[in-house]
């Protein structure tokens, strides 16, 4: 019988710096005009004009709103271990984890939406209980001398529940967030509530052979149930095997050459069929969701379908082939591992672009496929392995290939923009191309005269791109692909010592031949619009006298959409960051109540060497969105970390 | 933390475990949303079904109102210095443009939804509210017709459905061509005339009369050049109707005469019912320079040239509801402890750029003389002095105006009834004489002028001018246009024939193989 149960209490506040074209923190404090002053005579805020379009000023953005979370977090697992019969155990578990989050945000008159609304609260909470049972019979059994056999079967079943509610008023009386509550608000909001549901159930077996520690074999069955596709189609079946040959075992082996080198050497080889069940809820039903209209000079509610239903919505399927190589020599002092692998993805989950005539931009189907193709190599060496001094170093690099081989029914899209205030489209979904490519005007200089600009209604000094179908004009016909946020390879590389008390360590890792879109300077450094420029641009832009200038003409009469489209603004993210460095000390102290004590330094994010121009090329604007990566838009600078601590054990 | 527990707490616990698996073993959801298969019983959720399909006639920063500014700005009358209006500006227009993408999408989306309620409507079962069924379906099919006139009158071509959207398995086709579409409008304006009140009060006002479908059948006849049904159609609204012009212009467009009068149909705005039914007009179409602390802050490039403004007899009573003419600049911050006005004038500097018509930055702010602008700022679509999400303004979508000037029209082609009857009643509220002894062309001519005089900002005269145009024919009223902005602005841009009509989007005709390409854009 075990418990593992825990409660966390988690306060946190924050700013909003996100918030793009209307009102980010990062993206107006930049783009203002640096020598205005942020506040007049009396002391109080000054509110400039950002490129005419609103008024804010950054830092009372940052001073006075007001983002307070508070999260209740109990989590655990009780399991009960049966020993049924000699080798035969049964284990059943229950894991809960429940969450309780709730918000408070606060704009008051300071803040641009609090000046806007005549301030605004708004109260989200959200309430997250997840239940996991677990049942698992496993058998261990000698079939014969050397014949080793493990089966496991099971069955676990996982549910969870998600609330959600949100609201908000405005018109509120007061700037201190503490005075205000929800009724003091004359302008309440359309609350909003949510509920999302899901559960997942599982069989599973497995059956493990070894035979004399030389040949190893494993075949796993699961039939997994979700309740997010469609009534036929819940359940789906994903088989796998591997198998392992430990050639070190081997009497020819122990017995050659190779024998006194080698102290590992396995070949592994392994073919899985997985699942992916990681779509939002209810989407194989339509439903019918508000779309309020007014009638006579009141709100009335209105309804309409918010979706084509897709009964026959299935599980996504991965096939993943994968051979390997584990070797270690010099009495395991060096280590090294080789992987090779293979996936394809089919049935995808994807929202499928449609044509709009069936009053539906977009369905979610099992549409298309895509590939996945790497090598991996990972290795270890410890350089010196005493008692008194310890020296290890390691390494690993890794390749990673995708492709889009087909995407079944849909027609080729831009995924969802990054900024609609900029303009600029999100990635490019084609058959044939990585994931997360874009697509845009190839940039290839500026014109340098009027004559030559003149069937694409520019001038001299204005951007100049690649003419695809040569019809003397730019439209989106002339659009190609340029750029690819996917590294060419990635590693890292980690070094520790340790001697006497003191230890040390370091990890530096790399990203390579990766794209970024800096869109942040495409905002700030498109020599158009009325804002703060970035500090080259009069040096760097085209002139009549500057003709070889990287950067078009400034000019306030300039097409910029156009710009903020094209290749200008991708750039190399290849980087070097010195990830972590860390001294630490142990202290030759114990007593009664203290086992260990150790005293460290620590330092995060101690160096980027990278071309990249922006302020960090490892940035995404969208999150964890597979389609749009690579997007730097009014990001918060990445913060470098040092730490001093203690670690005591008692 | 590990310790152990009783067993006496440990087996109820596990038997709840096990039972908490079997007992919800059917993996089946239950959606937080309503359900469309069981939720029409009665007119009363038919109503909120119908109320739906009206959502979209005010809707968002790239919707169905603005879409339709932007497609303005191939005739050049109307400008922007960035994005779609910069683009159609200077006809830069493409198949998978967005702005064509966005008001298909728009357009079918809520025909999808008018062709659901007209299938529930049929199959509902409430006989004690069948008058207001009936009603409700009647709205509908309005809206549908109103949709589909959208399309025609930009892609002529789009593909005909009435049928609800259930799988992706058949599509929409063209095949009908212009032909089906405009009997459609046809079958479902006349349906919905039958049925609809010619007018409503209280908490139903807004809803589609009788009168706005004879409207959307009149100018779909006008489309057709059915000329002498056109001409019934018209006098059948103005001689039946008891509709007349507003004597002030300018109660087209105020917020206190919303619903009434000649304003046959519009989309309803109020930020006061709740905020998100506010318009993004103010937004689009406030001064550049319109001080940001009084409201105006937005993203406002969009205008009418100056020569437009200045294409005005200065006797126009229409000038001071149409345009801004004077409004306080923020560009010189507050003088004196406020923001100078400036004034609209001929003579002030104008280039299509940003800040190339709208008061110098280096003009004196104490020199009345010198604060004058050249710009033609919307005053119809634009509340001055209101932040812009707090929008009340309804946006126009037909009025009486449109029925006289289609009804001069129809009479002028036909020459059958009194053609000058409608356009003078138009130049008569405008202040303007009326005209007389004119040929057929010259009319025609005419026409097209007061179209343009009465109707801009309001987003209809490429598709009137294309309508009465032919690339290399005659009139060509559309090309004149384009060729007067090509020359007067020093444009690169060519006049073609993929002016006159903008294509099919790129994602319907690749996804889609029951649809054809328009001939211009083959």
């Amino acid at each position: 019988m075990s418990n593992s149960w825990s409660y966390n209490r988690t306060g946190s506040s924050s700013v909003p710096t996100d918030r793009g074209g209307p009102g980010g923190i990062i993206i107006t404090a930049l783009g203002l005009d640096p020598t205005g002053p942020v506040y007049d005579q009396s002391g109080s805020y000054t509110y400039p004009s950002y490129d005419q379009r609103f008024t804010i000023n950054p830092l009372a953005e940052a001073q006075q709103g007001y983002d307070r979370d508070i999260l209740n977090r109990l989590f655990g697992t009780t399991a009960l271990t049966v020993k049924v019969l000699d080798g035969l155990k049964f284990r059943t578990s229950i894991g809960a984890d429940v969450v309780n989050a709730e918000r408070t945000t606060f704009y008051n008159s300071y803040t641009y939406l609090g000046r806007q609304y005549g301030r605004q609260l708004e109260k989200a909470d959200r309430n997250v209980s997840s239940v996991l049972n677990e049942n698992i019979l496993s058998h261990n059994k000698q079939v014969m001398p050397g014949h080793n056999l493990d089966v496991t079967a099971g069955y676990t079943y996982q549910q969870e529940s998600n609330l959600f509610n949100a609201v908000a008023t405005r018109g509120l009386p007061s700037d201190d967030p503490q005075s205000v509550n929800l009724q003091n608000g004359s302008k309440p909001q359309i609350p909003f509530l949510g509920r999302q549901d899901w559960s997942l159930q599982s069989l599973l077996g497995r059956v493990n052979y070894n035979i004399k520690d030389r040949y190893l074999l494993t075949v796993t069955f699961r039939r997994d149930g979700s309740s997010k596709f469609g009534p036929n189609n819940k359940w789906a079946t994903f088989p796998s095997g591997a198998i392992g040959w430990r050639v070190v075992n081997e009497n020819f082996f122990q017995n050659s050459a190779l024998g006194k080198v080698f102290n590992d050497f396995k070949f592994r080889a392994s073919y899985d069929l997985t699942g992916n069940s990681q779509i939002p809820v209810y989407r194989s039903v339509g439903g019918l969701v508000p779309y309020n209209y007014v009638f006579g000079g009141g709100l009335v509610a209105g309804y309409g379908p918010d979706r084509i239903a897709n009964p026959d919505l299935k599980w996504e399927s991965t096939a993943m082939l994968n051979l390997g190589l584990d070797l270690a020599l010099l009495n395991n002092r060096l280590s090294m591992t080789f992987d090779v692998f293979s996936n394809k993805t089919t049935d995808l989950l994807l929202d499928v672009s449609i044509p709009q005539s069936t009053g539906f931009s977009t369905i979610l189907l099992n549409s298309g496929s895509l590939t996945n193709k790497g090598i991996e190599f990972t290795t270890n060496y410890k350089v010196i392995n005493t008692r008194a001094l310890q020296w290890d170093v390691s390494g690993n690099i890794s390749f990673l290939r995708n492709q889009i081989i087909d995407l079944g029914k849909s027609t080729p899209f831009f995924a969802n923009s990054t900024s609609g205030h900029l303009g600029v489209f999100g990635s490019w979904v084609e058959a044939g191309n990585p994931i997360g490519v874009w697509k845009g005007y190839k940039y290839v200089g500026q014109f340098q005269t009027d004559d030559e600009a003149k069937s694409f209604a520019a001038r001299a000094g204005y951007p100049k791109y690649e003419d695809v179908n040569g019809d003397g004009k730019y439209t989106s016909d002339d659009y190609q692909i340029i750029g690819n946020p996917n590294p060419k390879f990635t590693w890292g590389f980690n070094t520790s010592l340790k001697v006497s008390h003191f230890d040390f360590s370091i990890f530096v890792r790399g990203v390579q031949g990766n794209q970024v879109r800096n869109l942040q300077q495409s905002e700030m450094g498109d020599g158009v619009q009325k804002i703060n420029q970035v500090a080259n641009i009069l040096t760097d832009s085209w002139t009549p006298t500057n003709t070889g200038a990287p950067r078009p003409i400034i000019d306030g009469r300039r097409d910029f959409i156009s710009f903020r489209r094209s290749l200008f603004f991708i750039q190399d993210g290849s980087f070097i960051r010195l990830q972590n460095v860390v001294l630490g000390y142990t202290l030759p102290l114990q007593t009664k109540f203290i086992r260990t004590a150790r005293a460290y330094v620590s330092g995060q994010n101690m160096f980027l060497i990278t071309k990249y121009k922006g302020f960090d090329p490892e940035v995404n604007n969208q999150g964890q969105n597979n389609l749009n990566r690579g997007d730097d838009y009014d990001a918060y600078p990445r913060a470098r970390m040092f730490t001093f601590g203690v670690n005591l054990g008692l | 933390m590990k310790r152990s527990i009783t067993s006496r707490i440990t087996f109820p616990l596990l038997v709840a475990a096990m039972a908490v698996g079997v007992g919800c073993s059917d993996l089946k959801e239950t959606p937080d949303f309503i359900n469309p298969d069981t939720f029409y019983k009665s007119a009363t959720e038919l109503q909120l079904g119908v109320n739906g399909v009206y959502d979209d006639l005010n809707s968002g920063f790239s919707g169905y109102f603005y879409d339709r500014y932007v497609f303005e700005c191939l005739t050049g009358d109307q400008i922007g210095w960035e994005k779609g209006p910069l683009q159609y500006n200077l006809g830069n227009v493409s198949s998978a443009d967005e702005y064509i993408e966005a008001y298909w999408q728009i357009s079918y989306r809520s025909i999808n939804r008018a062709n659901a309620i007209i299938e529930t409507a049929d199959a509902l079962k409430d006989p004690t509210n069948d008058v207001l069924i009936k009603r409700l379906k009647a709205e509908s099919q309005f809206l549908r017709a109103f949709y589909y006139y959208g399309l025609l009158s930009y892609f002529d071509n789009p593909p005909l459905t009435i049928k609800s959207t259930k799988g992706i398995s058949e599509l929409p086709t063209n095949t009908g061509g212009k032909r089906a579409v405009i009997d459609q409008i046809y079958a479902d304006a006349k349906a919905a005339a039958d049925v609809l009140p010619a007018s409503y009060t209280g908490a139903d006002a807004g809803r589609a009369t009788k009168w706005a479908a004879k409207t959307i059948l009149m100018k779909a006849q006008l489309w057709d050049e059915k000329w002498a049904e056109a001409k019934t159609t018209a006098e059948d609204i103005i001689n039946n109707s008891g509709i007349q012009l507003f004597t002030d212009f300018g109660n087209n467009f105020d917020v206190t005469h919303g619903n009434q009068g000649e304003r046959l149909f519009e989309a309803q705005v109020s930020a006061a019912a709740n905020a998100n039914e506010y318009s993004v007009h103010s937004a689009h179409f406030n001064p550049e320079d319109y001080p940001s602390d009084l409201g105006g802050a937005g993203w406002s490039w969009l205008s009418a040239t100056q020569e437009f403004r200045g294409s005005y007899d200065t006797k126009d009573k229409r000038i001071d509801a149409t345009f801004i003419e004077t409004y306080p600049t923020g560009r010189f911050g507050k003088v004196d402890g406020q923001y100078p006005m400036v004034k609209w004038s001929p003579k002030a500097d104008f280039n299509l750029s940003r800040f190339g018509g709208i008061v110098k930055s280096d003009a004196n702010p104490r020199d009345p003389t010198q604060l004058i602008f050249g710009k033609a700022w919307s005053a119809k679509l634009v509340e001055l002095g209101t932040n812009w999400t707090n929008t009340e303004k309804n946006t126009i979508y037909l009025r009486l105006a449109d029925v006289l000037l289609g009804y001069s029209e129809a009479c002028n082609e036909s020459g059958q009834g009194d053609k000058l009857l409608g356009i003078n009643k138009v130049r008569a509220r405008a202040g303007l004489t009326a005209l007389s002894g004119l040929t057929q062309s010259a009319l025609r001519d005419a026409i097209i002028q007061e179209r343009e005089q009465e109707f801009v900002f309001e987003q209809v005269m490429y598709p009137e001018l294309r309508r009465k145009s032919k690339f290399g024919g005659k009139p060509d009223y559309l090309g004149d246009r384009i060729t007067n902005y090509i020359t007067k602005y020093k444009a690169g841009r060519t006049l073609k024939a993929r002016d006159y009509v903008l294509p099919l989007p790129l994602k319907e005709f690749q996804g889609n193989t029951s649809v054809t390409q328009n001939d211009a854009w083959k």
